[in-house]
């Protein structure tokens, strides 16, 4: 038993050292930041609570904090939706080129983020591709406004960009499925959809959990895109946080607002986690 | 695009089986030589040139036109390091990163002297400094204890870029007001920044002075951020972004840098920049000497500066990019049509006289944070 | 196909990989469009043809400099994510660990720290250390961010594994390193490919990390980022981005066409 431990944590350690060297600092620096107080260009350098106390009862901090809650989680469960059938595609469907598929999915992504949202621009813009074709199909008489600029193309935007997030780690569970299980549920009677639901699906869980991990932690403090083609009403929390580093110069704030933001996506994923490991006992 | 052959083959051969162990492992070799030697490589390029100062500046401010003369002398340009944002690069710098000279605009100087990262600079050293535009050279915050702490080097103007082609009605009324007209809800954009956005709001609620304003006038300003964000397209955060939106026709008026009129305008679209009857506002960027520079780079710091100066970085900067230049001599350098076309008057005195310098920002972090409150709808 | 269990119509899965390739590639496909549209701005309608921004891009070193800036890092970091992310998914499914659930949220705590954080501690940490900005220290930022990436795709690739196909072949006389190559490599290769991608990819993208702990050496992305104040550069990187696209796909199609061709002439060569 001991000596288990011991072979596991040598083979961590590699893994554990380069995290602690890079980030025990960073979190050290994040919360002792966050209880000093900026006084100009200086840190007041005692313990207080004031930028707590200012994240809770300004409420911009947390409208803005659950907004971008929202929407990272709309873009997550898009995200995981739609790329769910595409994994389950290359996985089950495609016999003897998957390394292709997994590639052609991830090849358009190596096309730099910030030109992928150019792309998205062309797309939605006021004189862009889904603007220009209704207008020349005569079904619109004037430029659609909203298709840019607002949380919706944030949203758009987001999930187009993880695509391949959330496609390689759920291929990845469902490759490793044991296919004698769905034949033997097959021949036990049970129907196509039923033997998805009792066993792909469950069996595939751990895929869909890290796909959505990947997908809505990141995104939550996220702040190019909306930036980018959020509009003026389209900022997430990622942006608060980046002002407060550079323009608006307040690093203990920014660092507090950090700290609760990390808490309370922490907090979604160990509900979500909990969440999932329920269904999976129920399914079992 | 060599290395990205010889991964995709390598993740082919492997996820097919069709690599031997012991090729696998010769190949992990060779991959493990090469992602040491790579890295090591560009180390060594690197190495080099330690003897070169370290120039953080915007990009575009960078290229060999405007230092010919440094490379003349010294072979090549100096090492740079690239910031998109003044504030990012302050952060930077802050957190450790040492250079040697920087290229903030005016209204930054004053912090980063009281933040002690900038040193006093001697002008007599640079042979370029008695044909810099006199009025340059004392703008407010730059000269501190009669120390000159910011040479100054290329400016423009902040005003308003606006078709006139689907805003007609403001070609014999230029106005600020244009960014406020409900006639264009939807179809108006501002700069993301406080300097080229709420100042300009504090411009056109008639502030007395927009950099040093009374609280009152702080709410006044709050209130038109407020009633112009339903009107806005977006808060631009690239003139690009900006200058994409107004050739398209999405945008009909925009807070603009004299280059971004310049660029729309050579590209046939039909755009006017303003001369709003409450004043453009005129940015000047210039050098900073950093208090962590190398002292034995000096004279090479200096040549640097020196070469930034002179006439034919000057005209070039005027011709090619639409901004101006700190050197008077470059304005004489330059056809008097070729200026005209520009959006420049002939003389640059003059018209560095009828705009409102931007200054540094009183309580500039409070502003902010009221600019973040009304961009979160409240 | 006869023997798979295809549980959909199977034409209905088809025309949804299909219409989801769409999506994912029809945006992407404007960038080859307008790098040949002879116009700074970006818009429709379409002017004429030109090859000039391919020019721009062929004779903008700067441009090749931070493309291979941005290519050595993301290899090097998708390599060794990769290796330390196995290692730790494999000490975390195949041994009990005490402390495994702290641990593995703290290996986690990149996902969800702000970047902007992570970035300007990391270099109030090297410039205290009197390390020397470099794309080493971009490409150690990044390694810390991909890590958690590979460890999660790794975990839910090997979360179950029958511990007792190793059992037997250690029983069998192999040792703890063969084991590990023939019996657990094989059953985890999805997962290292994806990770590998991932981690490639991300590594390629990243600006914020990459902003803050550079010198004078840009990767792409602060290229990119830094040009955006200049439309006329925009064009010159459209190309380069279709050009990226394009070889990529090339590249991709060629070891295919080469697998295929070598499948039917060694057929033994497979192991």
């Amino acid at each position: 038993m001991k000596s288990e431990s011991l072979r596991g944590y040598s083979l961590l350690s590699p893994t554990l050292l380069a995290m602690v060297l890079g980030l025990a600092m960073p979190l050290v620096v994040l919360i002792t930041l966050s209880f000093w107080i900026q006084d100009y260009l200086d840190f007041i350098r005692t313990f207080s609570l004031k930028n707590y106390t200012d994240f809770f009862q300004k409420p911009i901090y947390i409208k803005i904090l659950f907004k971008s809650i929202r929407m990272s989680g709309l873009v997550t469960i898009a995200t995981v939706l739609l790329a769910y059938p595409m994994a389950y595609f290359i996985a089950f469907r495609v016999k003897h080129n998957k390394l292709v598929w997994l590639i052609l999915i991830t090849v358009p992504f190596w096309t730099s983020y910030l030109l992928r949202v150019f792309a998205w621009k062309i797309m939605l813009g006021y004189n862009g591709v889904i603007n220009s074709g209704l207008l020349s199909l005569g079904i619109l008489s004037e430029p659609l406004e909203f298709l840019l600029y607002n949380p919706t193309s944030v949203v758009i935007t987001l999930a187009h960009a993880w695509a391949a997030f959330a496609i390689l780690p759920i291929y990845v569970s469902l490759e490793k499925i044991d296919r004698s299980l769905l034949e033997a549920s097959r021949d036990l009677g049970e129907n196509v959809f039923m033997t998805f639901m009792r066993v792909t699906l469950p069996l595939s869980l751990p895929g869909v959990i890290a796909a959505s991990l990947l997908v809505f932690i990141p995104t939550v403090g996220d702040y190019v895109t909306p930036a980018l083609v959020g509009g003026p009403r389209g900022i997430m929390i990622g942006n608060i946080i980046q002002s407060m580093f550079g323009k608006a110069l307040n690093w203990p704030l920014g660092a507090a607002i950090s700290v609760m933001s990390m808490i309370t996506v922490t907090l979604m994923v160990c509900l979500f986690i909990w969440g999932t490991h329920n269904f999976r006992k129920r399914v079992a | 695009m060599e290395a990205i052959m010889k991964k995709e083959d390598i993740i082919e051969q492997l996820a097919t089986g069709q690599m031997s162990r012991r090729q696998f492992n010769k190949n992990l070799m060779a991959l493990g030589a090469t992602m040491v030697m790579m890295p090591l490589g560009s180390h060594m390029t690197q190495a080099a040139s330690t003897d070169h100062p370290t120039v953080f500046t915007w990009e575009g401010w960078e290229i060999p036109e405007l230092h010919k003369a440094y490379i003349d002398k010294h072979g090549s340009s100096p090492n740079i390091a690239i910031f998109a944002d003044e504030e990012e690069a302050f952060a930077k710098m802050r957190a450790g990163f040492k250079v040697d000279l920087t290229q903030p605009c005016t209204y930054k100087v004053p912090i980063w002297y009281d933040a002690g990262i900038i040193l006093p600079i001697d002008t007599s050293r640079l042979s370029n400094w008695p044909d810099i535009i006199t009025s340059l050279k004392t703008i407010p915050g730059t000269v501190i204890n009669g120390q000159q702490y910011f040479v100054p080097t290329d400016w423009g103007q902040t005003s308003v870029v606006y078709r006139a082609d689907l805003a007609p009605e403001y070609v014999n009324n230029e106005t600020w007001g244009i960014l406020w007209d409900p006639k264009y809800r939807g179809r108006l954009a501002m700069a993301d920044s406080l300097i080229d956005g709420v100042m300009v709001a504090a411009i056109y609620i008639g502030a007395k002075n927009p950099f040093n304003m009374t609280d009152d006038e702080v709410a006044k300003t709050r209130a038109a951020l407020k009633e112009q964000l339903p009107l806005l397209r977006f808060y631009w955060g690239s003139s690009s972004e900006m200058e994409q939106a107004v050739a398209a026709g999405e945008v009909v008026a925009a807070t603009s840098w004299n280059d971004g009129y310049t660029k729309l305008k050579s590209e046939g679209i039909d755009v006017k920049y303003m001369n709003p009857k409450e004043g453009a506002m005129t940015w000047v960027c210039g050098f900073c000497l950093m208090k962590d520079h190398d002292p034995a780079k000096l004279d090479k710091i200096y040549d640097y500066l020196d070469a930034y100066m002179s006439v034919e970085s000057g005209v070039y900067e005027i011709v090619e990019y639409g901004y101006g230049h700190g050197n008077a001599k470059a304005f004489e350098a330059v056809s008097p049509d070729k200026l005209k076309a520009l959006g420049f008057s002939t003389n640059a005195e003059e018209m560095l006289a009828s705009g409102i310098f931007q200054a540094p920002i009183e309580n500039e972090p409070a502003l902010q944070a009221m600019f973040e409150e009304v961009k979160a709808g409240l | 196909m006869k023997n798979s269990p295809s549980f959909f119509k199977p034409d209905g899965l088809l025309v949804y990989a299909v219409l989801y390739l769409t999506f994912i590639y029809l945006p992407v496909l404007f960038l080859p469009l307008f790098s040949f549209n002879d116009s700074t701005y970006i818009t429709f309608p379409l002017k004429d043809f030109t090859l000039k921004w391919y020019d721009k891009m062929i004779n903008s070193p700067d441009m090749h400099e931070a493309l291979f800036n941005s290519i050595k890092v993301g290899l090097t970091v998708a390599i060794l994510s990769t290796i330390l992310g196995l290692l730790a998914a494999k000490a975390v499914t195949r041994y009990r660990l005490r402390g495994r659930g702290p641990l593995v949220s703290f290996i986690m705590i990149p996902l969800v720290i702000p970047e902007i954080i992570l970035a300007i501690s990391l270099l109030i940490l090297i410039s205290q250390a009197e390390i020397p900005l470099s794309l080493w220290t971009v490409g150690f930022s990044h390694l810390l961010l991909c890590i958690p990436f590979s460890m999660l795709i790794l975990i839910s690739r090997m979360e179950g594994f029958d511990r007792s196909l190793e059992e037997a072949a250690m029983d069998l006389g192999e040792n703890a390193w063969m084991t590990f190559w023939r019996v657990t490599f094989p059953i985890v290769l999805p997962g290292i490919v994806a990770s590998l991608l991932l981690t490639f990819t991300i590594s390629f993208d990243e600006f914020v990390l990459a902003f803050f702990l550079s010198s004078t050496d840009p990767t792409l992305p602060i290229y990119i980022w830094s040009s955006l104040r200049f439309p006329t550069k925009i064009p010159a990187i459209l190309a380069l981005g279709a050009s990226i696209f394009i070889i990529s796909f090339f590249v991709v199609s060629f070891s295919e066409w080469v697998r295929r061709r070598g499948v039917k002439l060694e057929p033994t060569s497979r192991i």
